[in-house]
C-alpha cells in the first residue's frame, strides 16, 4: 500500500509544503522564498521570517495538495522540520503540523533539518541506498556525515568556526555583493581566475576531518583592505574565484579522505552550498580518481524544501519514530534525532 | 453552536469548548513550560474528557493579538491547521476585547493591558462593555495620565507587572482578581459565537496576528530613512 507523506519546512526563510509518495516519489514540492523580503536588510530577519511563514502556509498547503492531485484525508503521515533552525520560524511549521496531525488523526514525525538535507539525495536518486558519506554544506552547517541508514547518522567532521555557506556570505559582503551572498559570489567567481590568489588553506588538523573557514575569510578581508588602502582596484572576480577554489578544495579533500578512511564507496553532497557548480565539478573529478561513486541532488533539492523533509519523515515513520503532541522546536539540536 | 476557544497570547494558555451560552469545559494553565510543548496535549485532554471530537465543533475562535508574537503564532497556527484540515470556520478575537469581556457590564471603566516591554503596554479603554478608544501601544505613564479621574479596573499581564505604579498614581484603581486577570479561552469562544452570529467569520487565508508593532528591524530601517 502506498504511503503519502506531507512535509512542512519553515526553519529559515523558505516556507515549503510537499507531498511525497513512499518516501521517494515527489508528487509536489511547493517553495515560497522570502529572499526578496530580506534582501533590503542584507540578511534574514527572524521576526520578519516568522511573520511570513504564517501568512503563506495555508496557500502552500492547498497548492501542494492540488499539484499532487490528492486531498488532505489521503495523507498518511505528517512530517515537519523541528530543528535546527530559527526558533520562531520553526515554531510556525511545528505548530501548524501538530494542528494538522491532530485534526486528521494521523501520525506526526518531527524531522531533523540536516537529516532532511541528506535525504534530498534519496529523492534525486531513487535507487541510492545507505551506507554513504555525505557532505552537508549550507549557510548554517558544514558536516561530513556517515549515513549508515536512512535514519542513522554519525558526524565524522565539522567546521570549527564558520559554516561553508556562512564564509561565502561573509566574503560576498567583503566584496560588496548584495544578499544572498553565496549565489552572488558564485556568479562573480565564474568570470575570475581561480589561480590569481593563493589564500592559506586552513585545516585545523591534518589528522581529523574538521574544517575551518575563518582563516581564508580573514585573508580575503586583509587583501581587500590593503588594496583599498593603496587605492588599487579590487579584482572582485579573481578574489571570488580564488576564494571559492580554496573552500571547495578543503571540503573535497576532507570528504575524500574520510570516505577512504571509513570505507565508504559512495559520497554525496547536500545543502545550499552543494548547488555550487565549482564544487560539483571538482568533486566529480576527485571522486572518480578515488574510485568513489558521487551523488548530488538537483538545485531545487539543495535549498530548503519540504520534499526532503517528507522523505526523512517517511523513513522515521517506518522505523516507528513517531512524535507526540509535545513536539517542540529545537533550534540548536545539531544532527541528533528529534525526540 | 459549539465552538473551540484557543488562547496562547500571553504566559497563560487556555482551551475551552463553549456551546451557545454554556462553557462545557475549560483548561487553563500558567507554567514555565512553553505553549509549543503544553498547549496541544492540554487541548487534546480537554476534548477527551468531554468526549468531543474536533469534527463535532462548529468553529474555532482564537486570539490574534496583541500579545507575545511567538505565542500568537503558535495558537493561530494550531487553529488554522485544524480549520484547514476539517474545513471549519475560523474567527479571530482581539486579546484586549477578550480581557474586557471578562469584566462585562462592570460599572467602571475597564482597561485591559498587555505588557509590551520597556514600560509600554498594548491597551484599549472600555465603557459599558464597549471599546471607547483605539487599540494603543502606549507608555504606562501616558496611560496613567489618560485614566486619571476615572473609576477604573485594570487587567492583563501589563496590569499585573505594573500594579505598583498604577496603585501609586491612581488611588482609586482596582486590580482585576486573579480569575479575571488573564485571557480565558471561554471568553474568546463566547466572543467567537457573537462574531459568527454577526456574520464576521474570518478568512482562513487572510487571518493574521494583530501584532500592533512592526518588527524591530523594520522600525529601525524606517527611522534611518
Ligand atoms: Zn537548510
Amino acid at each position: 500500500m502506498d504511503i503519502l507523506t506531507i512535509g512542512i519546512e519553515s526553519s529559515c526563510d523558505e516556507t515549503s509544503v510537499a507531498v511525497v509518495k513512499n518516501g521517494r516519489e515527489v508528487l509536489s514540492n511547493i517553495i515560497s522564498s522570502q529572499v526578496e523580503v530580506h534582501k533590503i536588510y542584507g540578511g534574514v530577519v527572524p521576526e520578519i521570517a516568522s511573520r511570513r511563514h504564517i501568512e503563506v502556509i495555508d496557500y502552500l498547503l492547498d497548492e501542494a495538495l492540488e499539484e499532487a492531485g490528492i486531498s488532505l484525508e489521503d495523507i498518511d503521515v505528517v512530517g515537519v522540520t523541528a530543528g535546527p533552525g530559527l526558533i520562531g520560524s520553526l515554531l510556525v511549521g511545528v505548530s501548524y503540523a501538530k494542528g494538522l496531525a491532530f485534526a486528521l488523526n494521523k501520525p506526526l514525525v518531527g524531522v531533523n533539518h540536516i537529516a532532511g538535507h541528506i535525504s534530498a539525495n534519496f529523492i534525486e536518486h531513487r535507487d541510492l541506498e545507505p551506507p554513504l558519506l555525505c557532505l552537508v554544506a549550507s549557510g548554517g552547517h558544514s558536516h561530513i556525515v556517515g549515513v549508515r541508514d536512512y535514519t542513522e547518522f554519525e558526524i565524522i567532521g565539522k567546521t570549527t568556526d564558520d559554516a561553508a555557506g556562512e564564509a561565502f556570505d561573509k566574503v560576498a559582503r567583503i566584496l560588496g555583493l548584495p544578499y544572498p551572498g553565496g549565489p552572488n559570489l558564485e556568479k562573480l567567481a565564474m568570470g575570475g581566475n581561480p589561480y590569481a590568489y593563493e589564500f592559506p588553506k586552513s585545516y585545523p588538523s591534518r589528522r581529523d576531518y574538521n574544517f575551518s573557514f575563518s582563516g581564508v575569510k580573514t585573508a580575503v578581508l586583509n587583501l581587500v583592505n590593503s588594496l583599498k588602502m593603496r587605492q588599487e582596484p579590487v579584482p572582485g572576480e579573481d578574489i571570488a574565484a580564488s576564494f571559492q577554489k580554496n573552500v571547495v578544495e578543503v571540503l573535497i579533500d576532507k570528504l575524500i579522505n574520510a570516505a577512504i578512511d571509513f570505507n565508504y564507496d559512495k559520497v554525496a553532497i547536500a545543502g545550499g552550498v552543494s548547488s555550487n557548480k565549482a564544487l560539483r565539478q571538482k568533486l566529480k573529478e576527485e571522486a572518480e580518481k578515488a574510485g568513489l561513486k558521487f551523488y548530488y541532488p538537483a538545485p531545487v533539492y539543495c535549498t530548503d524544501n519540504a520534499a526532503m523533509i517528507a522523505c526523512n519523515a517517511y523513513y522515521e515513520y517506518l522505523r516507528g519514530n513517531i512524535s507526540d503532541m509535545t513536539l517542540n522546536a529545537y533550534p540548536h539540536i545539531g544532527l541528533k534525532r528529534i525526540g | 453552536m459549539r465552538i473551540l476557544g484557543i488562547d496562547t497570547s500571553t504566559s497563560v494558555g487556555s482551551a475551552a469548548v463553549v456551546e451557545d451560552d454554556r462553557i462545557l469545559g475549560e483548561f487553563y494553565i500558567e507554567s514555565n513550560m512553553t505553549h509549543s510543548v503544553k498547549f496541544m496535549p492540554m487541548m487534546g485532554e480537554l476534548l477527551n474528557t468531554l468526549d468531543i471530537g474536533m469534527e463535532d465543533m462548529d468553529a474555532v475562535a482564537v486570539t490574534i493579538g496583541p500579545g507575545s508574537f511567538t505565542g500568537l503564532r503558535i495558537g493561530l497556527a494550531h487553529a488554522k491547521a485544524i480549520c484547514h484540515a476539517l474545513d471549519k470556520p475560523i474567527v479571530g478575537i482581539n486579546t484586549l476585547d477578550a480581557l474586557a469581556y471578562n469584566m462585562f457590564n462592570m460599572r467602571r471603566t475597564v482597561c485591559p493591558m498587555l505588557d509590551a516591554r520597556n514600560e509600554q503596554v498594548y491597551t484599549a479603554i472600555y465603557e459599558d462593555g464597549k471599546r471607547v478608544s483605539e487599540y494603543m501601544g502606549i507608555s504606562i505613564h501616558d496611560l496613567i495620565h489618560e485614566l486619571r479621574g476615572r473609576d477604573v479596573i485594570i487587567s492583563g499581564d501589563g496590569a499585573r507587572r505594573y500594579a505598583e505604579v498604577f496603585r501609586d498614581n491612581l488611588p482609586d484603581v482596582i486590580l482585576a482578581p486573579a480569575y479575571l486577570m488573564m485571557p480565558r479561552a471561554s471568553s474568546i469562544a463566547m466572543l467567537g459565537i457573537e462574531k459568527l452570529k454577526a456574520g464576521e467569520e474570518d478568512n482562513l487565508y487572510k487571518i493574521a496576528p494583530f501584532y500592533m508593532r512592526k518588527p524591530q528591524a523594520e522600525r529601525l530601517r524606517e527611522l534611518r530613512k
